[in-house]
């Protein structure tokens, strides 16, 4: 590796691994240590059934594509905005380079940061090739190998433009609608942008969790109890994200009060946004379910859930004044999800959790002032 | 019309505002007071963003009993506004445009005059203070509102930009009856083409002049 590429790699490939760990941890516990081994036979197997099944639908083949291109796009916008960066503006020096060699090293810029799907492209190539599929498997690796080579193509065109704007193209792809029609989506992306470390490690966990302690009961031995009980310290960690999410609106949506959204409207935010929290662990229930997790006890877990995450956000309108206070009052509700679980009344207390969620945030949303609980 | 009723509003029991009954007819007010009055308090009461007892209404819409409606006819601008900084000028405005139904061509209208266009693709972290506050000046102005709250309009604001602000306020009012009530300390009447109406808030209760 030579000194240009030492550079190249410090301020464009690390930082996106870095930026994007999360990301790719998440990515792999779905793709290896959750989805790999549910249908029973092995992760090779499966994801060999998985490539086959892509190859052989064109929806699912399009839709791939598509997948794969909003993931170029992700990149670029990640490298175009470095280049443009103040701190990096020494990398214009990379125009003085002769052209060929400039966009030799962009390209393995590109390369590397791309590595990931190249990779699993490559052994979808293979799968076809190994199955006669020689058209499916060009396409794959001709449509990678080009986003590589224009995008490399486009980095020597920011490079030699760096005042202009670029990302504004791809912002109109990527903010296409986020955030324009309902302040649920503006809360989600402030979660997935700003605490993406509290929510991967809570998913993470919940996931895991849930995973590891349904998937090895047996038949004989089925009891859900103590897997619930310690997913729901997870749940309760979300008091964390949700006392977070309140203060963010207290600093910097202050404005959404004035606007002319009923309070039915805007409780349905809240529902959204929790909807979505909670899409890593529905999904896990659902792929638990029902080999592993009786139907019954994944909709109990369910509604659990998204009625205690929906409780804890209608407390924050009665009091959230100090994480400690908010916290504990969180406790004290995990304490009565507990005792739910032993006496088997978890339902009841799902359905009080959501009631008293609705009439807490509709009494309360006007009447809470922040500093003043 | 803007009608007071019963209005109070009290901080750890001590008493800030108290409004008995007040009616504050059409026009642009300069909301005048000494630090601490409750200015910028009384202007988020009736932007809806604090609550009180008593209740206040705007052309006969209670904000306590209509309150998307009251919402739909009051805008505010604050003081110091913060907003999501990872979102773009264009992202909130957009926000905007759908909840108060704005016509799209009225905010392009506004972006164009206050001259917003440059900065609004850029993320709202990479703005200045004059450059937030000029934002949310013009977030105040879409959809039309029949009443528009601008606490401290003009503060870290440039010439260039007080100028138009200024500007935008007298061409609403003369071309669509807008109401304005403004909170400054700095003088109002010299920068106006209108002479603002005076409302000044002492001893918590306000006074037209």
């Amino acid at each position: 590796m030579d000194s240009l590429q030492k550079i190249l790699f410090k301020t464009l490939i690390k930082p996106f691994y870095k930026q994007n760990a999360g990301f790719f941890i998440f990515i792999l516990v779905i793709m290896i240590g959750v989805v790999g081994e549910l249908d029973g036979s092995d992760m090779l197997d499966y994801h060999y059934a998985l490539i086959l099944g892509m190859l052989n639908n064109f929806v699912i083949f399009i839709l791939i594509l598509l997948l794969w291109f909003l993931y170029a796009i992700k990149c670029v916008r990640f490298v175009t905005t470095s280049i443009q960066k103040k701190e990096n503006s020494f990398l214009t020096i990379l125009a003085g380079f002769e052209t060929r060699k400039n966009y030799l090293q962009l390209f393995f810029s590109q390369f590397f940061i791309y590595l990931p799907v190249f990779l699993y492209s490559l052994v979808i190539t293979v799968v076809a090739f190994y199955n006669k599929m020689f058209f499916e498997g060009i396409i794959v690796f001709v449509f990678n190998l080009t986003i590589c080579i224009v995008s490399a193509g486009w980095y020597m065109h920011v490079l030699k433009n760096q005042d202009k704007n670029f990302n504004a193209y791809t912002d109109k792809i990527f903010n296409l609608n986020i955030g324009n029609k309902n302040y649920g989506a503006i809360l989600s992306r402030y979660i997935f942008s700003q605490q993406k470390i509290i929510l991967f490690g809570l998913k993470l966990y919940d996931c895991a969790i849930l995973y590891l302690i349904i998937r090895n009961l047996s038949k004989e031995d089925y009891d859900i109890r103590l897997a619930f009980i310690l997913y729901s310290f997870g749940l309760f960690g979300h008091g964390i994200l949700i006392y977070l999410v309140r203060e963010f609106q207290e600093k910097k949506l202050s404005f959404l009060r004035s606007l002319p959204i009923s309070v039915v409207n805007r409780f349905s935010q809240y529902c959204l946004l929790y909807g979505i929290l909670l899409i890593p662990e529905i999904v896990t229930i659902i792929l638990l379910t029902p080999k592993f997790l009786h139907f019954s006890d994944a909709l109990i877990i369910s509604v659990c859930s998204y009625s205690v995450l929906l409780f804890l956000n209608s407390l924050t309108f009665f009091t959230h004044e100090s994480i400690k206070d908010f916290l504990k009052i969180s406790v004290a509700i995990f304490f009565i999800l507990i005792f739910s679980v032993f006496t088997q009344t978890q339902i009841l207390f799902a359905v009080l959790f959501a009631g008293s969620s609705i009439l807490l945030f509709t009494t309360r949303y006007f009447k809470y002032e922040h500093g003043t609980g | 019309m803007l009608e007071f009723l019963n209005v109070e509003k009290t901080y750890d029991g001590r008493k800030i505002l108290e409004i008995s009954s007040l009616k504050i007819e059409q026009g642009i007010y300069w909301l005048q007071g000494t630090n601490g009055c409750g200015k910028t308090t009384l202007l988020k009461m009736i932007a809806g963003i604090i609550p009180f007892s008593g209740d206040i209404s705007y052309d006969g819409m209670s904000l306590k009993k209509n309150s998307t409606k009251y919402r739909q006819q009051v805008s505010w601008s604050d003081a110091e506004p913060e907003f999501p900084s990872f979102l773009s000028g264009h992202e909130l405005i957009s926000f905007y445009n759908y909840v108060r139904k704005a016509s799209i061509s009225q905010t392009e209208k506004i972006i164009s005059f206050l001259e917003a266009d440059k900065f609004l693709s850029q993320k709202i972290k990479t703005y200045s203070s004059g450059m937030t506050k000029k934002f949310s000046i013009l977030l105040a102005f879409i959809g039309q509102p029949s009443l528009i709250l601008l606490d401290e309009p003009l503060s870290t604001l440039d010439l260039q930009s007080t100028l138009l602000v200024m500007k935008l306020i007298h061409d609403y009012h003369q071309e669509y009856g807008t109401n304005f009530l403004l909170s400054s300390h700095h003088d109002m009447s010299s920068n106006f083409l209108v002479m603002p109406k005076k409302l000044l808030l002492a001893n918590k209760n306000i006074m037209v002049s």
